[in-house]
């Protein structure tokens, strides 16, 4: 047997062991372009061992959910609950959310759907700011906390409402300035939004809130100061209202997430057992979470040769990323105060779609049986 | 016998990856010990001897792995390929005539897959909890502890007789 040198042997092995400290990098820290060719490289085993294995399993993990009853959508609850009461001489237009950011929302439609700088964007009854920089088909929606933001406050005083400033902090609380020096104001009750002088009047109707005064630091050493506890309603990362002279004849139609068919191949992953399974599919599509019988199963991980890893997610599991309806008092909230009974959508992001049904609290994962659907973000305008 | 013996490892690791999934479902399932793993202690020898054929069933095995799995084929390749060498490592500083260096020697060649399925199952967002991958490992190391009988049993048993 031919044997090679030792030094030309050692220096293969450090080859080695350097391409699996590499690898193992790689796997502690995932690079998502390296790990999808990887992926690649052994997609032919995956395409036929994967369903193989799948059959192999059989239906013992297969039964397939039974059907509960679907609430309305997300879309419907929050034009209900978001949408705020008539004023004179205005309208409600209705905006769904494309994009959200700590400060600002980029918001689904602009100047050819009647909206204008300046104009202000509301939420049931609490308003959220004014409108900044507005293109034809988008608007960026400057919310009032918003670092550098001046807005005009109504503070709530035993001698009726003090008219003050209140400057936006970014991650602070909004501080409250120039208060009227006719009374104190009184803290843990809602600050109302004041409009400016040209606005006009009839915006002032529906005494809008911005959040909750309070009272900071030490008044004993004179330290103290007042700021507002915004409030911003889970509703409002999804839809916004704003006060139009009137509506648009046609607005443009909202894009929606698309589905297509899914089969089921393997019921659990060999590695990390039955919370992670794979389906296959058969079109071009590529589905970002897959659904069955009207509720999310979870979202898919990554592609391989026609074959997607799905997470089973149970429906506690979404907590951060969720929004709970609560059926009996008919309000949204975000998803981490969700209580029991409460039903969950998906929040959103710029990969995950929103509104999806993710199902009541405390419900189990689902199994990847049935009719499985997969669901894939809905195309932009400069996506077309 | 070098190619005979791919010839038969081969299909039996297809076969065992198949089967694999339908293991893990069962009640214990998940605290099998990892099979690819078991199989490449048992047909790569502690001193390697064909560095290319040791580099050819790591990646062998490592891709049929992720074909059932999630996890990538960096992670599979970077655990079995890191168990020969701590295997390798950890022998040259125990003896192997004792059950217990042995179950040492293979504790230590499931460190690898032991950290990084537990940081898959992390940044998946799983939350497994860390005794399936404790016990994973414990069985492989009672396995290659006890797959080859220690010498000095042999000697014990041979005085008894």
């Amino acid at each position: 047997m031919y044997h090679q040198p030792d030094a030309e042997r050692a220096r293969r092995v450090l080859s080695l062991i350097g391409l699996l400290g590499v690898f193992a990098l790689l796997a502690w820290w995932p690079q998502p372009r390296l790990d999808a060719f990887s992926r690649s490289l052994v997609s032919p085993l995956t395409r036929t061992l994967n369903p193989l294995a799948g059959w192999l399993v059989g239906d013992s993990l297969r039964a397939a959910p039974s059907l509960s009853s679907l609430p309305a959508s997300l879309d419907r609850l929050e034009e209900a609950i978001g949408k705020p009461s008539n004023i004179s001489g205005f309208r409600w237009l209705s905006v769904p959310v494309l994009e959200r950011g700590p400060h600002s929302l980029v918001l689904d439609s602009g100047s050819l759907s009647g909206l204008a700088s300046g104009q202000i964007a509301v939420f049931g009854k609490v308003c959220l700011g004014r409108l900044g920089k507005v293109e034809e088909n988008r608007a960026e929606l400057q919310l009032w906390t918003a670092s550098g933001e001046r807005t005009g406050v109504l503070l709530p005083s035993r001698r009726g409402p003090l008219k003050s400033v209140c400057y936006g902090r970014g991650k602070e609380k909004p501080i409250v300035r120039f208060v009227e020096s006719r009374d104190e104001p009184i803290a843990d009750l809602p600050v109302l939004w004041r409009s400016k002088a040209e606005d006009p009047p009839s915006l002032m109707e529906p005494g809008l809130e911005l959040g909750i005064l309070r009272r900071m630091g030490d008044s004993r050493r004179g330290e103290d100061h007042w700021v507002v506890e915004a409030t911003r309603p889970a509703g409002a990362e999804g839809r916004v209202f704003i006060a139009v002279g009137a509506l648009p004849s046609q607005m443009p139609p909202t894009p929606k997430p698309t589905s297509s068919p899914l089969y089921p191949s393997l019921a659990l992953d060999a590695v990390l057992g039955p919370q992670v399974g794979s389906v296959r599919i058969f079109n071009s599509s590529n589905p970002v979470a897959v659904m069955v019988s009207g509720r999310v199963v979870g979202p898919i991980l990554c592609h391989s040769g026609g074959i997607a890893w799905v997470v089973r997610r149970s429906v506690d599991s979404w907590a951060e990323d969720s929004i709970a309806f609560d059926p009996i008092r008919h309000v949204l909230r975000p998803g981490e105060e969700a209580e029991p009974k409460d039903r969950l959508f998906s929040r959103g992001s710029q990969v995950f779609p929103r509104g999806l049904f993710l199902g009541n609290r405390g419900q189990a994962s689902l199994p990847l049986a049935g009719n499985l659907q997969g669901i894939t973000m809905p195309l932009r305008e400069e996506q077309e | 016998m070098r190619g005979p013996r791919n010839r038969v490892i081969i299909p039996v690791t297809i076969l065992l990856s198949l089967a694999t999934p339908t293991l893990r479902s069962l009640p214990w399932g998940a605290y099998l010990p990892d099979p690819w793993l078991l199989l490449l202690l048992v047909t790569i020898p502690v001193k390697i001897g064909s560095l290319g054929r040791a580099t050819f069933l790591v990646f062998l095995f490592g891709a049929l792995r992720s074909a059932v799995s999630v996890v990538s084929p960096f992670s599979s390749w970077a655990s079995l390929g890191g168990a020969l060498a701590f295997r390798w490592w950890s022998h040259r500083h125990l003896s192997d005539d004792r059950i217990l260096p042995r179950f040492l020697v293979g504790g230590a060649s499931t460190l690898p897959m032991f950290f990084l399925d537990w940081r898959a199952s992390e940044l998946l967002g799983l939350g497994l909890p860390l005794e399936i991958f404790l016990w994973r490992s414990f069985w492989v190391a009672t396995l290659w502890a006890l797959l080859r009988t220690p010498p000095s049993l042999n000697a014990r048993r041979e005085l008894a007789i």
